[in-house]
């Protein structure tokens, strides 16, 4: 089912949590909600459910205004950051409500649990209690429980904030399984970004009640629409410089490895002879390159052996730098270095 | 916000708080100062001139003090042994602490008259003539409610003690803070609120209190000036003036215990129950708390062991025990036409007033957690101003507000008993109510909703049956305090087959020769009564309990 926002706006108090945000999700689309704490993502992800209701804006599925229409009259699937599984409750019986409220025959009910469970990998676990399952069996009943209303849209609240490291990233491919078996169109809310990009078709990436970017995983990282966008997902480093002038194909810019021309698709709000901030991911420094490519020195700050990498501090004309770089380093701290910058891969933003 | 609840919930909850508490309190203090014509100050004048009235209620305010003083210095120790240390046959003692709320002060004056008084059994034991009632019944009284209320002031003070969760005192510990600075830093301002919640339940109970005075012959206090009163309230408005300012009183002392018990929200992120990992007591600390405990079990129970006493004494007088025993004062309990018509009576008013606020209660308590608006303070407010109203205030007022009216009291005062009984109860099962919905949280009502599951469905399948432990827990305090409710019911039960429980053991108390004896049978079968009620649903609360908890592991 597709979806359509258009100019959502919600208020707390004085406090005003959605500043009008409108975008579109399209039908079988894995989206994410991207953010940090308090931007406003659980807050819309609850309008669309109908829990909470917007101060202003409309809410369209499958082009059908669905603003007013309550909760439990959206066939709307929703799994809750808590879980909130019905303590008194059996897995079964948590996961059968939904169709029991629909007066669905008790055999129907009883098969379209099984396969429900079936598909979570959670059979055999029927007659439980929820505080007899691990976190990870638990979530899986939360997800069942909001699957099996065959719903037309899933929302999930940070489903994975609370479950381990390992056990993450074993639901994040059992996610990723059954978005693509059912097919389903799945909005996803986390602050955390290696899940968004790991699982996302687009993303939504919001700040302060206000959508910073959309788009897919790589267009966030690799072409990221502003100065928060570039700094929240990823390492980036941030250094100053200056447009010099806007040519026919490219910006000509002044940067700590001296004057440089970029694409347009690279620049963000730069003016002629205004200060920039040049962002440049660690891995696109490189610690070897041809004499005459752009280069500059800096000096070695810390050498941290990460396992698979090993990330470089570097002390530099424009600051503090980190580069990553896949081959063991052995160079010492305080050693004089020459680092190759990928232009082709940096952004640039006007101030 | 669902839309149409709330718009039922808020009219109903305003037409029964409107005509019921309201209404009739301003009737009270219209008729304080207005003489039919006139505004005046007349009969308020009278009340301050009036030596005896300011003498009564200096008595009463020493009550109400003295009380709540005495209850802390009971409670605070046995909170922080029960709390925070384990030791043997814990369990036990936390049960026999509690059992003073089986039995009304009033009904334990029946028994402690025939050991203290002057020619009492303690006088006749060690061969003195000490007045230990002291002052007329004022020390009787005094340590009659302070034996009755410290559970009270012990449930709030360990509620307040078990959230103190002992991770916030060791990370105020790893900080390298002092020991009074972690009392006075932490400890205290997390504990303090619960204190002054109790607290205020305390005094105002003991403030107000009638029946034990009224046992006690102890005429001298406010609430006693009040029921001496009601028969010329119709001619004499100066009653009216002293109902309201014994109000005042309790709304001034309660809008200052609300003060200092502002809510402080306890971040609750540990898992299971809190505070139970108690340390072991050292043998000598052991041998003290059990000396500790010995004492106040004994204290505790001595009311309850000479009301028995007197139930069971065939003749007692200027002797240390009775000097034989009979069963036919409980024949007489289970017999007299008084007693048995008490007995019904009770049950049928404490079990529909009970009904009454547990639907009551879930109204109030889903509004309370389940809405935003500036109006939720202004009800919170509302329902908790019963507790602020004394049971004669509230009797009183229905007396001048509804007599003439259908709900005469004097015809049939059932409806206003329950009504009554109801308001006066609200607020303990709303807090039960509204700490169960807490508890719960919405997210688990929003994933029935997020199903498609209706207001209707949610509240049956999900919430009621989650709540029902909070339900339970505040219904069956509610009912053993009807049970035994003396100001409204001795003020309101003008006919002798309405009166409840409390007001036959009042009225067969009065009469000559086996009165007594029959009133401390009825205590005895109400002490019965209250206890089996309570250990029945203690048990059933106990396996909800232990599902609760395994149901809110995350």
């Amino acid at each position: 089912m597709s979806l359509r926002l258009e100019d959502v706006k919600k208020s707390f108090g004085a406090q005003q949590i959605l500043k009008g945000l409108s975008f579109e999700v399209e039908k079988g689309e894995f989206f994410f909600l991207l953010g940090s704490s308090g931007c406003g993502k659980s807050t819309l992800l609850r309008i669309i459910s109908g829990l909470t209701d917007p101060d202003g804006g409309r809410i369209f599925f499958e082009g059908e205004d669905v603003t007013e229409v309550p909760a439990e009259k959206r066939g709307v699937g929703l799994v809750f950051q808590n879980y909130a599984l019905w303590p008194h409750m059996t897995v079964y019986d948590n996961v059968a409500f939904g169709l029991q409220v629909k007066k669905l025959g008790k055999d129907e009910v009883k098969s379209k649990v099984a396969k429900v469970l079936k598909d979570v990998r959670l059979e055999g676990l029927e007659k439980r209690y929820p505080a007899e399952l691990s976190g990870g069996q638990q979530q899986r009943v939360a997800l069942a429980r909001a699957l099996v209303i065959e719903p037309k849209l899933v929302l999930l609240d940070e489903p994975l904030s609370n479950l381990d490291a390992n056990l993450r990233l074993e639901m994040r491919s059992e996610l990723r399984r059954i978005h693509k078996e059912l097919g389903l169109t799945m909005i996803y809310v986390t602050h955390d970004q290696k899940e968004a990009l790991s699982l996302a078709d687009r993303v939504a990436l919001m700040h302060e009640g206000k959508l910073e970017q959309l788009g897919s995983p790589t267009e966030l990282y690799r072409r990221p629409a502003s100065k928060f966008a570039a700094g929240f997902l990823g390492e980036t480093n941030f250094l100053k410089g200056k447009a010099l002038s806007k040519k026919e194909t490219a910006w000509e810019i002044e940067t700590p490895w001296g004057v440089s021309e970029i694409d347009f698709d690279q620049a963000v709000g730069l003016e002629e002879g205004k200060e920039i901030t040049i962002s440049i991911r660690p891995e696109d420094l490189v610690l070897s390159g041809n004499e005459n490519a752009p280069r500059f020195l800096a000096k070695v700050k810390e050498n941290n052996f990460l396992g698979d990498t090993t990330q470089l501090v570097l002390e530099a004309k424009g600051g503090t730098l980190l580069l990553e770089t896949l081959s063991a380093s052995d160079l010492k701290v305080g050693e004089e270095i020459k680092v190759w910058p990928k232009e082709k891969d940096i952004m640039v933003y006007g101030e | 916000m669902r839309k149409a609840p709330f718009y039922v919930f808020v009219s109903v909850l305003a037409l029964f708080f409107f005509a019921f508490l309201i209404f009739p309190l301003f009737g009270i203090l219209k008729s304080s100062v207005w003489d039919g014509e006139h505004f005046t100050f007349a009969y308020l004048a009278a009340v301050f001139q009036n030596q005896s009235i300011r003498a009564s209620f200096l008595n009463s305010l020493f009550i109400g003090v003295a009380v709540t003083i005495l209850t802390t210095f009971i409670s605070l120790p046995l909170a922080y042994f029960f709390t925070r240390t384990t030791f043997p046959l814990q369990r036990l003692f936390q049960g026999l602490v509690l059992l003073p709320m089986i039995m009304p002060p009033f009904v334990g004056a029946l028994g402690m008259r025939y050991l203290f008084a002057r020619c009492g059994s303690v006088n006749m034991l060690l061969g003195t003539d000490i007045d230990w009632l002291g002052g007329g019944g004022l020390f009787g009284v005094v340590l009659l409610e302070a034996l009755h209320l410290y559970p009270i002031m012990y449930l709030n003070v360990t509620a307040s003690l078990a959230s103190l969760d002992e991770s916030l005192l060791e990370s105020a510990r790893m900080t390298g803070a002092k020991p009074l600075t972690i009392w006075r830093k932490i400890i205290l301002p997390l504990f303090l609120p619960g204190y002054f919640a109790g607290a205020i339940l305390v005094f105002i109970w003991a403030f107000t209190d009638l029946g034990t005075p009224l046992i006690f012959e102890f005429r001298n206090c406010l609430a006693v000036n009040i029921f001496d009163r009601v028969t010329d309230m119709h001619s004499n408005a100066v009653g009216y003036a002293l109902v309201l300012l014994m109000l005042l009183a309790t709304c001034v002392f309660f809008l200052i215990s609300k003060a200092l018990s502002k809510d402080v929200r306890v971040i609750s992120t540990s898992k299971g129950a809190q505070g139970t990992a108690g340390k072991k007591l050292s043998a000598p600390t052991l041998v003290f708390v059990y000396a500790l405990l010995a004492v106040i079990t004994v204290l505790a129970l001595l009311p309850h062991i000479s009301v028995i006493l007197v139930a069971i004494s065939d003749k007692w007088f200027m002797s240390v025990l009775p000097e034989s025993y009979t069963t036919r004062h409980f024949v007489g309990a289970f017999t007299h036409k008084l007693a048995v018509s008490g007995i019904r009576n009770s049950l049928f008013l404490s079990s529909a007033a009970t009904a009454c606020d547990i639907i009551l209660g879930i109204m109030v308590g889903y509004l309370l957690a389940r809405n935003k608006g500036w109006w939720r303070e202004a009800l919170d407010a509302l329902i908790m101003l019963p507790l602020a109203v004394p049971g004669i205030v509230l009797a009183f007022s229905y007396l001048s507000t509804f007599s003439g009216t259908r709900l005469d009291p004097l015809k049939d005062p059932t409806a206003l008993l329950i009504i009554c009984y109801s308001v006066r109860r609200l607020p303990y099962i709303v807090r039960s109510v509204y700490a169960g919905f807490q508890h719960i949280g919405e997210a688990m009502e929003e994933a029935g909703r997020s199903l498609g599951a209706g207001f209707a469905r949610v509240t049956r399948d999900i919430t009621l049956p989650l709540l029902s432990t909070h339900i339970a827990a505040g219904a069956i305090l509610t009912f053993a305090f009807c049970m035994f409710e003396v100001g409204a019911t001795i003020l309101l039960a003008a006919r002798e087959w309405d009166y409840p429980i409390s007001k036959t053991i009042y009225t067969l108390n009065m009469r000559l020769g086996d009165g007594p004896c029959v009133a401390s049978a009825m205590g005895v079968i109400g002490m019965v009564l209250l206890g089996a009620c309570l250990l029945i649903s203690g048990a059933l609360l106990g396996k909800k309990m232990g599902e609760i908890f395994r149901g809110s592991s995350n």
